[in-house]
């Protein structure tokens, strides 16, 4: 694969995320929303095919009989395909026999995405003069009939059975693969990570649409823009990371917008090369951050750490002891530290149950009155603390 | 009318873009058995833009004074390539199944049509949704202008997209190429018209060796290529037509990436013959760039009269 300097590395802490969609937002209004029009390399301004895209979205997670399907709908299903066949040899070195994997369908817009809607504000929100005609915000186009989608049509549905319901919030964004298969797909050779710090972008001027990448992304991190017929992606607004400083010439430069604007504070960004980087203390010092379906065999750039959730309740009203609310079983499907790991193998259970115990061993002792590194990393005081683009 | 003396050329050059390869043919170079005729009959002057003309009536009776040939077509997938995966398993349903384009060409000495009909159960014209492809034809067609001899033929371990190169560092004048762009001379260009729905038209596409496929800047200029289409009842009829001869050469290259318009086309005139290869992309089958079904090599003899006027079939020199 390409040979880079270094690489952007992201860990989001699932313990702090509340679901509040910002982070989509943020991206949203910046690139995404088509009210902007930025003639700059890579970036897409073209509003009738940008808008149903969200490069960063948030999506409620959950197992039980009818599970979460994902955004977009079935992206973590076997059908939908993507990564790579044979991906990786033990040592974790791509295997010579591995294969782009793109035999999934291709998601349609309407069906698996949703259609793309804007809200009545002129409606509802009293503007200079005139009354408001609506009393309630509501989204135009409605998404209707059997097939209706959005990319948070599951929003705090929850699954299991009460009173011990469950769901996490799972934040997702391109994973600026280290192996990306987006990039293996492409016959134009229109994809590719820049050297500087590993950002995967698509060239818009070589991209003819023909959806490769689309297919080949696991993850369906690439969004075909029908409009302009090109396949795009997020750029981890890389015209922030490019400028010196910030709009105060005292500030470092700015981080990408969604991890900037993250009201939870769960987002960690640094670069690989920096071991006193919060990212990677988090991956490679604690050990408490996961990939999220490494399986694929595209080394994703991004990490998680597994959310911890309260103990069930048995049949007598009481808490049954040593239990979680999210499946642990779940989890292991998800989240694991290499190619290596089988979905739901004994190895990951016991890999995030080692996980939790380090958390709640640490918590103990912050709550004894002591201090604990790992846990003064993971509440991030100050936005410096996890907005670390800036050590290099 | 321009009628020039019969001239069978045989054709060594490396002729298959790569988005045309043809598994058949073990290097992509003609064989001595070109698979069909296309018999390009004279018929009186037509234009592009009468509407009730050949060019945009698929019923014309000048239709009928030519033989259809019909070209059969296989399933192929090709990609350049990528040392990072395999594009086998790019097969969306069986490709066992042939594909068989009826084809019929008519010239008027200045211009040239070709009607194309062919089965295709839906109509795809539009990409409108991420799993929506369009349907589309391309004629292939090498150059055969003046230095063909030296395009680059090439053993058959020479890579296949190095159509149209010329390996003698001359340039389709004769004149020296500079110095370190022998290689990328451009003496061979190759044209590919490709025709797509959604437009309406015929995009010429040129390539001249390996990583030289230019851009066509856009004309206003209604003579140079054409097209006409429709579909019913699960079959496609499309007329694809274009100028015979080109713009003069000072308009072809406005800079390093482009062409003008019909920049570099084939030149085709009355009394000569000519290798062409058809493709096909059904846009329900999610065949694009790559996935597509092609023909083998074929030749169009542009007739210096009627039906009877073309050259009897014979195969290419060897």
């Amino acid at each position: 694969m390409a040979t880079i300097e270094k690489q952007v590395r992201m860990v989001f802490d699932l313990n702090k995320c509340l679901g509040c969609h910002t982070c989509t937002m943020a991206c949203k209004t910046q690139w995404t929303d088509g009210r902007v029009d930025i003639p700059l390399e890579n970036l897409p301004h073209n509003p009738e095919g940008l808008l149903y895209q969200y490069w960063n979205n948030v999506e409620t997670t959950y197992g039980g009989e009818t599970p979460s399907r994902g955004y977009p709908k079935g992206v973590f299903t076997p059908e939908m395909g993507g990564g790579f066949t044979n991906p990786t040899n033990p040592d974790g070195s791509l295997s010579d026999d591995h294969t782009v994997d793109p035999l999934g369908p291709l998601p349609s817009i309407h069906e698996d995405y949703g259609d793309a809607w804007e809200y009545n504000y002129d409606e509802v929100l009293k503007t200079e003069g005139g009354d408001a005609t609506a009393s309630q915000m509501v989204p135009i186009p409605a998404p209707d009939g059997p097939d209706a989608y959005s990319s948070n049509w599951e929003e705090d549905v929850g699954g299991g059975t009460y009173p011990n319901t469950h769901y996490f919030y799972l934040p997702r964004l391109c994973n600026h693969c280290t192996k990306p298969a987006c990039l293996a797909a492409c016959p134009k050779n229109a994809i590719y990570k820049r050297k500087e710090d590993g950002v995967v972008l698509i060239d818009q001027s070589r991209c003819e649409g023909y959806r490769r990448c689309v297919a080949a992304c696991p993850y369906k991190k690439i969004y075909y823009n029908a409009a302009k017929k090109k396949s795009q992606k997020c750029i981890f607004c890389y015209p922030r990371l490019e400028q010196d400083t910030g709009p105060n010439e005292f500030q470092p430069p700015r981080e990408n917008f969604c991890f900037n604007q993250c009201t939870g504070r769960i987002r960690f960004v640094g670069f690989d090369t920096n071991p006193v980087a919060n990212v990677n203390r988090l991956v490679d010092e604690f050990g408490v951050a996961l990939r999220l379906h490494p399986e694929y065999g595209t080394s994703p750039n991004l990490f998680y750490v597994p959310p911890l959730s309260p103990p069930k309740f048995g049949d007598n009203g009481k808490v049954i002891p040593n239990s979680r609310r999210i499946p642990v079983e779940l989890l292991a499907t998800m989240f694991g530290d290499d190619a290596s790991s089988t979905p739901g193998d004994p190895s990951r259970i016991a890999r995030i149950e080692e996980i939790f115990a380090l958390i709640e061993s640490e918590r103990a002792i912050v709550a004894a009155g002591g201090q604990s590194d790992l846990v003064e990393v993971l509440v991030a005081r100050q936005e410096i603390d996890r907005l670390q683009l800036y050590l290099g | 009318m321009k009628t020039k003396q019969l001239n069978i050329l045989k054709l060594v050059a490396p002729l298959a873009l790569a988005a045309l390869l043809i598994p058949a043919i073990s290097n992509g170079f003609p064989t001595d058995t070109n698979t069909y005729i296309v018999n390009s009959v004279e018929v009186g002057s037509f234009t592009f833009d009468d509407p009730g003309g050949p060019a945009n009536n698929a019923s014309h009776p000048d239709w009928a004074t030519a033989t259809a040939a019909d070209v059969s077509l296989a399933y192929i997938i090709f990609a350049s390539a990528n040392a990072y995966g395999g594009f086998d398993n790019w097969a969306k349903v069986n490709d066992n199944a042939a594909r068989l384009l009826s084809v019929k060409s008519i010239h008027d000495g200045e211009e040239i049509l070709f009607r194309v009909e062919y089965a295709d159960a839906t109509y795809d014209e539009n990409a409108h949704d991420t799993p929506r492809f369009f349907d589309a034809l391309a004629l292939l067609i090498p150059y055969t202008g003046v230095g063909w001899e030296h395009c680059k033929a090439g053993p058959t371990s020479e890579p296949l997209i190095h159509m149209g190169m010329r390996c003698d560092g001359l340039d389709e004048h004769g004149d020296e190429c500079p110095a370190g762009q022998e290689n990328n001379c451009k003496c061979c260009p190759t044209n590919i018209h490709f025709w797509r729905p959604d437009k309406v038209e015929v995009e010429n596409i040129v390539t001249n060796g390996m990583g030289t496929t230019l851009e066509t800047s856009e004309t206003d200029d209604p003579t140079l290529f054409h097209a006409s289409q429709g579909w019913e009842n699960g079959v496609w009829t499309v007329v694809m037509g274009r100028a015979m001869v080109g713009p003069p050469p000072g308009e072809e290259h406005p800079d390093a990436t482009h062409v003008g318009p019909g920049g570099y086309m084939v030149t085709l005139e009355a009394g000569t013959s000519h290798d062409t290869v058809w493709a096909n992309w059904d846009g329900d089958r999610n065949e694009r760039n790559g996935s597509k079904f092609i023909g083998l090599w074929g030749t169009l003899n542009i007739c210096t009269g009627n039906q009877a006027s073309c050259p009897p079939w014979t195969p290419p020199l060897p």
